[in-house]
C-alpha cells in the first residue's frame, strides 16, 4: 500500500535543497489523503449545496471566538485553484488520460520528456482557457505565450512544467458569490488576478509497504514511486485577489468556481480525484492597519469544509500569536491541514522566494487569438451560476431555492426545462427540492439518472393544480415516474387515479351514511367528532381520489343539513 | 598560414578590384557600402544607468551554487577548472551591458508563423514498451527513485 | 533577379512532388549523368555531380546494384575508419536494407529517390533501434522508441542509414573533441578537426563513407564542419524541417542540415526531409518546393548565367580576425561571382559582432534547460545513489562532460532571477536587431556572402582549454542562426596547410525559406569553379573507391 508523500516530507525538513519544493503547484501535496475520502465524498456528491460549516448553531463557543477575533484583526485571504481540465488528451500529447488508470500506461516520449521530443499545444486547451479566462469576466491576452518553469522532481519529466509566467492568456476579472442563506446569506465579488494554462506533473507516491526500512541502508533505496500517467495533463491555474476575509468566503469562493467549470464543461471539478485543487494564503492584521501581516500557505484542502476550517484555524491560530506578543512568531510557511487533528501543522518554512528560472519556451509558439475567434466562444457560453441565480431570484424564488437550484447545472437545467414546459415555479422548486431530491440521496442517483422528465413533472404539477388529481396521488406518481418511468396520464389512466369530482364525492358521502345509520345519528346527537370518521370512509371508497378539503366541505355540508 | 585560394582559383584573380582592407573597406571605393542599424546607436555607447542593469550591480557566478541548482555534483577540482573559464565568458556576455537597447523589442526566435495547434485526439503511444524497458529502475507498475533525505 | 536570366531555366529533374510525398518512379532522371556512381578522382577537373542522381541513374539501369555500392561505400567508411572515427556506430543493417532494394528493383517496383544512398545520420537524431547518445555518456547505449521525422522521411525515400555519426556532446563545440566517445579527424589532414560539433557527418561525406549525411546547426555546426572539411553543407531556415527528433541544444535556434559532396546533393536530400510536421509546433507551414528543379546543368550555362543577380559581401565577416588565406579565398570566389554575372556590393550589418555573446547567452540558457532531462530516473545512465538529489547531481556528473557542464551553469547564471533581464533578455533584443537587418540587407540583395569560418580546419587540440577562442571561431555563423536563415556553404577553394592544402567554404546566406534560390547560385558556382577538386587525400591515397 502506498501512502503519499508529503507524510515523508512533513518528517524532513528538506535541508538538501531548500528552493525544490517551495512552491509545488501540483505535485504530490495535492494527492488527497486516504483517510479524508470517506469524510469528503458525500459533500462531493454535489446534490445539495455543499455544506461548508458543520453545524451553524453548533460550535457557539467557537463562532463568539471568531466574533471576537474579526473585531480586531482583518484576515486576508487569497486562493490559487487549479482546475484540471476534462480534455480527452494531454495539453501537448496525444496520450488520453484517464483518471485511476494503471500506473504509467498513458505515456509517450513526449510526455516521459524523451530526448528529442516536441510539445504541440491541445487547441481545446486553449478553447477552454478562454472560456473560463470569458465566464471569470477577465480581460483575454491575445497573444500570449508559454514559458518553461524550472525545478527538479522526479514526477516532473523534462526538469521544467511548461506554463504561463508572465503573459498569462486572462486577467483582471472577478467571480460573483452569493452566501448561504443560514450563515446570514450576502453578495460577494472576488477579484481575480490572472489565469493561465500549465500541465500538471505525474504522481509521486511513497512506498510505504513494508518492504524498505525508514533507516538508510546503502546501497539504494528506491522508496518513492512516480507514475506519470498524470504527467501533462492540462491545468487552469486560476489566481485570486486576496480578497477574502473568512474562511467561510474562501470555501464559498472555491464552491463557486467549481459549479462554474461545470456549468461550462471544462472540467469536472472533482476535489478527491483532485481535478479542483486549492491552496489558500492567509495573513492576519490588526484592524486598521494598512501593512500586510505575514503570508501563510495552507495545502492539502481537499473540501470546501476543510478549507473553510483550516482558514479560520489559521486565523485563531495567528490572531492568539498577535494578542500574546508574539506576532513575530507568524512566519513565511506553508502549513499542511491535517483533517484529523483539526489543525494546520508547520509543512517546510520557506526561506526567501524559489528561482523558478522562467524564460520563454522555445519550442511552442505564442498563443495567438482572434477576435472571431473569442466572440465565437462568447457566443457559445451558458448561462452562468450568477446569472441563473440572479434570474431565479426575479422569478420570484427565495435565495434558499435559488442557491439550490443554481447549485448543479443538471439540477438547473432540469428546472428550467420544467418551468419551460410551463411548470408553475414554485411548485417546480418545491418539488425538485423535496421529494426529488429526497429520492436522488437515497437512491444515489443524479437528476439525469432518474427517469421523470421535466416534461412529465411539469404535467404532474399542473395536474394537481387543475385538481385532476390530488396532491397526495401525484406524489404516489412522481415515485412511479421516478424509479419507473412512463407518463403522468398513463398511470392516471392505467390506475384510474382521476380526482373524484364534488357531485362523485356527495354520492360516495351519501353511500357512507346510508351504510353507517348509527353514527350519524351520533354525529348529529352532537358527537361532531365523528366528522373523522365519516371523512375516512369517504376517502376509503374513493380511494383516495377525493380531494381531502373538498371532501370535508361536502362532508360537513351534508352533516349539518339535516339536523 | 599562407594563401593558396586565388593560385587554385583558376582565372579568378580580378583584375579591376584592389583588395584593401587597410582602409575601411574590403573593396575598392567604387564599391557601395550599406550599412544596417536598425534603432541601435553603434556610434554612440552611452547609455541610460538608471533603466539599465550595470554591469557592477551582477553578482559575478558562484560556480558551486550553480552546480548546486543544476543538480551537477561538480569535485572540487571541477569547480576550481570551471570556475575561471565561466567568470571569463561571463564577463565577456557582460558586453551586451554596454548596447543601447531600450528600444528594441525581444526576439523570442526566428521569425514564425503564428502557432499550430492541435486536434483533441487521443492516440496511443505503440512503442511503450521499449520505453518502459528503457527506464533503470522499474518496478511494475512504479518507475522508482530514491527518497529525499535529510541528511541532519 | 534571377528571373532576369536570359536562358530558359532548366530542369535537371522533378524529382520530388509537390506535396513532398515519397514518389516512386523508375523513370530516367533528366539530370543523371553519363558519368559512373564511383567517379571520385582526385585529378578529375570535372565539377561535382549529383551522387544521389547518379546512383538512382546506375540502379535503374541496372549498371550496379544497391548491393554492390553499399559493400562499396562500407569497405571506404571501414578502412577509413581507423583514422577518422567519423562514426559512433554503423548499422548492422546496411546490405540488408540495400537487398530489399535491390529485390524491389528485380521485381520492376518503385523505388524512392533516395534508393540504394547511404546516408550517415548525425548522433543527436534520433533513429529507433540505433543508439541515439548526442555524444554524450549520458545517453551512453540509449535507444529511441521512435525515428526523427527527418529519418522517417529519408526511410520513406528508400535511403539506407547507414549509421550514426559523431559530434561534439549535445552539438556543443566547434571541432568533436567534446564527443563523449572519440575526436573525428578532418579527412584532409588527420592532425586537425573536421569542424563541429557535426564534424562526423561532415567528414564522412567529404571522405565518402557515405554519400550524404544529416547534421544539425545551432549556431553554425552544419556549414563550419561543411568548410573544415570541403563539402557542402546547408542550413535550412528555421522551420523548414521538423526539429522532431533532434535532441535539444537551443530549441529556438537548433536546425537539422544536409551535407553533400555537390550542391544538389544537399538539395535532394533537404527536398526529401522538409515541411511541415504536426509533431513540431514551431515546423513551418511553408509550401516545399522541388529545390532541385532549378539548377541548371553546367552545359547549358551561358556565359554570364547569374547575370543580374545582387550579392551583398558582408563587410564585417571581412575584417579583422579572418585568417588572411581565407580572407583571399573568400574574395576570390567573390570575383567569380561577379564574373558570373552577379553585381556586388559590400553590405555592413553593425550588430554583427554582438551576435556572438547573444548565440552564446540564448544557447546556453535553452540548453541549461533542455539538459534538465538527463536526470537518470526515466532513461540513460543512472547514478547509486542513496538519495534523490545525489542520484540527480551523480548521474548528470557522471554522464556530462566538462563543455557541457560549464554551459548548463552558464545558462543556469544567465536565467537567474536579477540576471535574465541583463542577460537573457539583452541577447534577444540584440537578436531582434540581428533579424532586422538582415531583413533589411536582404531587401536589397538577392544573397549575402561571407567566410564560412575564420580560419581554414586547425589542429587536434588547438583550442581545446580557451572557450573564447573556440566560441570566436563562431562569429561568422551565429547571427544567420540568430536570424533563423538558411545558408549554404560550399567549398571554394584552398589555403595552405596538411598534404595537400587545407579547403575554404564560402557562406551564401539567403533570405527566409529561400533555399531554392541560394542552391541555384551555389549549382552555378559550383558546376563553373575550375581547377578545385575536394576530394581529400585520404580517398585519393590508396582508399578504394
Amino acid at each position: 500500500m502506498a501512502s503519499f508523500l508529503f507524510r515523508t516530507i512533513q518528517s524532513h525538513s528538506f535541508l538538501l535543497c531548500p528552493t525544490t519544493l517551495l512552491r509545488r503547484n501540483n505535485g504530490a501535496f495535492y494527492c488527497s489523503m486516504k483517510s479524508t475520502h470517506t469524510q469528503t465524498a458525500t459533500q462531493e456528491k454535489q446534490q445539495p449545496p455543499p455544506k461548508i460549516k458543520s453545524s451553524p448553531q453548533g460550535n457557539q463557543a467557537k463562532t463568539r471566538t471568531l466574533d471576537r477575533i474579526s473585531k480586531e484583526y482583518e484576515a486576508i485571504i487569497g486562493i490559487e485553484t487549479h482546475v484540471q481540465l476534462s480534455t480527452l488528451t494531454k495539453a501537448f500529447c496525444t496520450c488520453p488520460y484517464n483518471y485511476g488508470a494503471q500506473p504509467n500506461t498513458s505515456v509517450c516520449p513526449i510526455c516521459m520528456g524523451l530526448p528529442g521530443a516536441l510539445p504541440v499545444v491541445n487547441s481545446k486547451v486553449v478553447e477552454f482557457a478562454v472560456k473560463l479566462g470569458l465566464a471569470l469576466n477577465c480581460k483575454l491576452s491575445f497573444n500570449s505565450k508559454f514559458d518553461r518553469k524550472q525545478y527538479f522532481y522526479p514526477d516532473l519529466p523534462k526538469g521544467y512544467q511548461i506554463s504561463q509566467f508572465d503573459i498569462p492568456i486572462a486577467t483582471g476579472g472577478y467571480l460573483d458569490v452569493d452566501l448561504p442563506v443560514e450563515y446570514g446569506g450576502g453578495h460577494r465579488r472576488f477579484g481575480i488576478t490572472r489565469v493561465h494554462m500549465e500541465e500538471d506533473a505525474g504522481k509521486l507516491l511513497h512506498a510505504d509497504d513494508g518492504e524498505y526500512s525508514q533507516e538508510i541502508t546503502f546501497p539504494i533505496i528506491y522508496a518513492l514511486q512516480v507514475d506519470l500517467n498524470r504527467a501533462g495533463v492540462p491545468l487552469l491555474e486560476i489566481v485570486s485577489e486576496p480578497d477574502m476575509r473568512t474562511g467561510l468566503e474562501a470555501a464559498e469562493y472555491a464552491a463557486e468556481l467549481q459549479r462554474l467549470v461545470r456549468y461550462l464543461g471544462v472540467s469536472n471539478g472533482n476535489m478527491q480525484e483532485g481535478s479542483l485543487r486549492c491552496d489558500v494564503n492567509v495573513s492576519i492584521r490588526p484592524v486598521g492597519q494598512s501593512k500586510f501581516g505575514t503570508k501563510v500557505e495552507i495545502k492539502n484542502l481537499n473540501s470546501f469544509s476543510s478549507i473553510n476550517r483550516a482558514i479560520d484555524f489559521e486565523i485563531a491560530r495567528q490572531a492568539l500569536l498577535y494578542s500574546q506578543g508574539k506576532a513575530d512568531q507568524i512566519v513565511q510557511e506553508t502549513r499542511l491541514w491535517e483533517e484529523g487533528s483539526q489543525k494546520t501543522v508547520t509543512m517546510r518554512k520557506k526561506e526567501g522566494l524559489a528561482d523558478y528560472r522562467y524564460f520563454p519556451e522555445p519550442d511552442l509558439p505564442e498563443v495567438i487569438l482572434n477576435k472571431e475567434y473569442v466572440d465565437s466562444i462568447q457566443s457559445s457560453l451558458p448561462e452562468l451560476p450568477e446569472m441563473k441565480r440572479r434570474r431565479y431570484e426575479e422569478m420570484g424564488l427565495s435565495m434558499q431555492d435559488v442557491l439550490f437550484l443554481a447549485n448543479d447545472i443538471n439540477v438547473a437545467r432540469f428546472f428550467d426545462a420544467t418551468i419551460g414546459k410551463g411548470a408553475d415555479v414554485k411548485l417546480a422548486a418545491n418539488w425538485i427540492m423535496g421529494d426529488i431530491a429526497a429520492h436522488m440521496k437515497n437512491e444515489k442517483l443524479t437528476i439525469n439518472e432518474i427517469k421523470l422528465s421535466a416534461a412529465e413533472l411539469a404535467e404532474l404539477i399542473a395536474s394537481i393544480k387543475g385538481a385532476t388529481i390530488s396532491g397526495k396521488i401525484g406524489k404516489e406518481i412522481l415515485f412511479e415516474l421516478m424509479a419507473k418511468g412512463g407518463t403522468v396520464n398513463g398511470i392516471i389512466k392505467e390506475k384510474d387515479l382521476v380526482q373524484a369530482n364534488p357531485s362523485e364525492i356527495e354520492k360516495m358521502v351519501d353511500k357512507v351514511f346510508s351504510e353507517n345509520p348509527k353514527q350519524l345519528e351520533q354525529y348529529r346527537g352532537g358527537k361532531t367528532k365523528l366528522q373523522g370518521f365519516f371523512a375516512g370512509q369517504v376517502m376509503k371508497i374513493s380511494k383516495g381520489k377525493a380531494n381531502p378539503g373538498l371532501l370535508n366541505k361536502i362532508l360537513l355540508e351534508k352533516l349539518n343539513a339535516k339536523s | 598560414m599562407g594563401s593558396r585560394g586565388l593560385l587554385l582559383l583558376k582565372g579568378a584573380a580580378p583584375k579591376h578590384h584592389i583588395f584593401n582592407n587597410t582602409k575601411g573597406s574590403i573593396f575598392s571605393s567604387k564599391m557601395p557600402t550599406r550599412y544596417y542599424y536598425y534603432d541601435y546607436d553603434y556610434n554612440n555607447r552611452t547609455r541610460n544607468c538608471s533603466t539599465t542593469t550595470t554591469r557592477s550591480s551582477l553578482e559575478p557566478p558562484d560556480v558551486p551554487r550553480l552546480a548546486q541548482t543544476a543538480r551537477i555534483s561538480l569535485t572540487p577540482h571541477e569547480v576550481e577548472e570551471f570556475a575561471p573559464k565561466i567568470r571569463q565568458v561571463i564577463d565577456w556576455f557582460g558586453q551586451l551591458q554596454d548596447v543601447d537597447l531600450d528600444s528594441v523589442d525581444p526576439a523570442l526566435r526566428a521569425d514564425s508563423e503564428t502557432g499550430y495547434l492541435r486536434e483533441d485526439i487521443p492516440k496511443t503511444f505503440k512503442n511503450r514498451e521499449s520505453m518502459i524497458a528503457a527506464v533503470p529502475s522499474y518496478d511494475e507498475p512504479y518507475i522508482k527513485v530514491p527518497k529525499v533525505l535529510n541528511k541532519e | 533577379m534571377l528571373s532576369t536570366l536570359h536562358h530558359p531555366p532548366r530542369r535537371l529533374s522533378r524529382f520530388f512532388p509537390a506535396n513532398n510525398k515519397p514518389r516512386h518512379f523508375h523513370t530516367k532522371p533528366v539530370l543523371s549523368s553519363s558519368q559512373p556512381v564511383t567517379d571520385q578522382s582526385p585529378s578529375s577537373t570535372s565539377p561535382p555531380e549529383s551522387q544521389i542522381l547518379s546512383i538512382h541513374h546506375s540502379l535503374l539501369s541496372r549498371e550496379v546494384t544497391a548491393t554492390q555500392l553499399a559493400e562499396t561505400y562500407l569497405s571506404r567508411l571501414k578502412l577509413a575508419e581507423p583514422q577518422l572515427k567519423s562514426f559512433i556506430h554503423v548499422s548492422n543493417n546496411v546490405l540488408k536494407e540495400a537487398q530489399s532494394i535491390d529485390d524491389k528493383i528485380k521485381r520492376n517496383e518503385n523505388v524512392g529517390p533516395l534508393a540504394g544512398v547511404l546516408v550517415g545520420v548525425k548522433d543527436n537524431i534520433c533513429t529507433v533501434d540505433m543508439p541515439s547518445t548526442a555524444g554524450s555518456r549520458v545517453l551512453e547505449n540509449y535507444r529511441p522508441p521512435f525515428d526523427a521525422t527527418a529519418v522517417k522521411k529519408v526511410k520513406e525515400f528508400d535511403g539506407i542509414v547507414v549509421g550514426k555519426t559523431n559530434l561534439d556532446e549535445f552539438g556543443m563545440g566547434s571541432t568533436t573533441e567534446s564527443s563523449s566517445f572519440q575526436v573525428t579527424a578532418n579527412p584532409w589532414d588527420i592532425s586537425r578537426v573536421p569542424g563541429g560539433s557535426s564534424g562526423g557527418s561532415a567528414a564522412a561525406v567529404s571522405a565518402r563513407q557515405c554519400v550524404v549525411s544529416l547534421g544539425s546547426d545551432t549556431g553554425g555546426s552544419v556549414r563550419q564542419p561543411a568548410s573544415f572539411c570541403g563539402v557542402v553543407g546547408l542550413k535550412p531556415t528555421y522551420g523548414r524541417v521538423s526539429r522532431y527528433g533532434l535532441i535539444a541544444y537551443a530549441s529556438s535556434l537548433d536546425v537539422i542540415g544536409c551535407f553533400g559532396s555537390s550542391v544538389a546533393d544537399t538539395g535532394i536530400l533537404l527536398s526529401a526531409i522538409s515541411g511541415h510536421d504536426r509533431l513540431d509546433a514551431t515546423s513551418s507551414k511553408q509550401e516545399v518546393p522541388d529545390f532541385t528543379s532549378q539548377l541548371i546543368s553546367a552545359a547549358l550555362l551561358e556565359s554570364k548565367p547569374l547575370k543580374g543577380l545582387k550579392v551583398g559581401v558582408i563587410r564585417e565577416t571581412l575584417e579583422n580576425g579572418v585568417d588572411s588565406g581565407v580572407k583571399s579565398t573568400v574574395l576570390g570566389a567573390v570575383s567569380h561571382l561577379e564574373e558570373l554575372g552577379c553585381t556586388l556590393s559590400e553590405v555592413s550589418l553593425p550588430s554583427f559582432s554582438l551576435g556572438l555573446p547573444a548565440y552564446y547567452i540564448l544557447a546556453s540558457s535553452e540548453s541549461s534547460s533542455n539538459l534538465s532531462r538527463y536526470d537518470g530516473v526515466r532513461y540513460g545512465n543512472q547514478a547509486a545513489a542513496e538519495d534523490l538529489n545525489a542520484l540527480y547531481g551523480d548521474s548528470r556528473a557522471k554522464g556530462f562532460g566538462s563543455e557541457v557542464k560549464m554551459r548548463i551553469l552558464m545558462g543556469t547564471y544567465a536565467l537567474s532571477a536579477g540576471y535574465y533581464d541583463a542577460y537573457y533578455k539583452r541577447a534577444q533584443q540584440v537578436r531582434t536587431l540581428i533579424q532586422k537587418s538582415f531583413k533589411t540587407a536582404l531587401d536589397e540583395n538577392d544573397i549575402l556572402i561571407s567566410p564560412a569560418a575564420p580560419s581554414a580546419a586547425y589542429k587536434i587540440g588547438e583550442k581545446k582549454n580557451d572557450p573564447l577562442a573556440m566560441y570566436s571561431g563562431d562569429i561568422m555563423t551565429v547571427n544567420v542562426n540568430l536570424a533563423g536563415l538558411p545558408a549554404l556553404v560550399l567549398p571554394c577553394g584552398f589555403v595552405e596547410g596538411g598534404p595537400v592544402g587545407l579547403p575554404v567554404g564560402l557562406q551564401m546566406i539567403g533570405a527566409a525559406f529561400d533555399e531554392g534560390k541560394l542552391l541555384k547560385v551555389g549549382h552555378i558556382f559550383e558546376q563553373t569553379l575550375q581547377g578545385c577538386r575536394f576530394v581529400p587525400p585520404l580517398i585519393a591515397d590508396g582508399i578504394p573507391q
